[in-house]
């Protein structure tokens, strides 16, 4: 699965730690789940989706195999 | 998100502080009556005796038990993956081991005398091991986990 997560972050000027306490996980699970090493559950996807203002589906997308 | 039912954080320094105190208690206490095969041969047992066996079928277990399930300082769904491939790890190494205990027995049993059988059997042959097998999986493998991911890219 890919994901935008870099690029809003660096969109919205936001760090990782940032992200991390808003979503109420550690720094180090927003970095892998930026990585692709980690996938994200349904609810902390949809909390970076509410963080982000925007949907889901442009955060996260499917690649080809999954 | 899930609710997980573990134990407040500061419970690992508890656990700690638990475990300490069972090997040193164990290892001056209880390790050595049972190298030297004077363990439980006195028929009556004396306080230090005591202490030793507490320590060793009680504490250590019992310390295990906290560390296992204490909450790491930020304990998200990744570190409760991490759990459950640990658990997971450690249920495959029981099993492995359940399956060779009676090869291991048949062979051990032939070149080793009985009474090592039996020493070996009090320190090693319990169950509460696997807590630790799955203590030092998870604490080594969230190390790990943690310092590959600690670089902000």
């Amino acid at each position: 699965m890919k994901n935008n997560i870099r690029v809003e972050r660096a969109r919205q000027r936001m760090t990782q730690q940032e992200l991390a306490e808003r979503t109420g996980v550690s720094r180090q699970t927003i970095n892998a789940i930026e990585q692709g090493k980690f996938n994200p559950s349904t609810v902390l996807a949809l909390k970076m989706s509410l963080v982000f203002g925007i949907p889901v589906n442009e955060i996260f997308e499917l690649e080809e195999g999954d | 998100m899930r609710k997980q039912h573990l134990l407040p954080h500061a419970w690992q320094w508890v656990g700690l502080a638990a475990l300490v105190a069972g090997l040193v208690l164990s290892i001056v206490f209880f390790v050595p009556s049972v190298i030297r095969g004077e363990y439980g041969m006195s028929g009556r047992m004396g306080g230090t005796e005591i202490l030793g066996v507490l320590s060793y079928y009680l504490l250590l277990p019992l310390s295990a038990i906290i560390l296992c399930f204490s909450r790491e300082n930020i304990e998200d769904e990744r570190i409760a993956e991490l759990r459950m491939k640990s658990l997971t790890t450690t249920a495959v190494i029981f099993v492995i081991l359940l399956i060779i205990a009676p090869i291991k027995g048949f062979f051990i049993g032939r070149l080793c005398s009985p009474t090592f059988m039996w020493k070996y059997n009090l320190l090693f042959g319990q169950s509460w091991w696997m807590l630790f097998v799955y203590l030092l999986i998870f604490k080594i493998s969230y190390w790990v986990q943690n310092k590959r991911y600690s670089d902000e890219k």
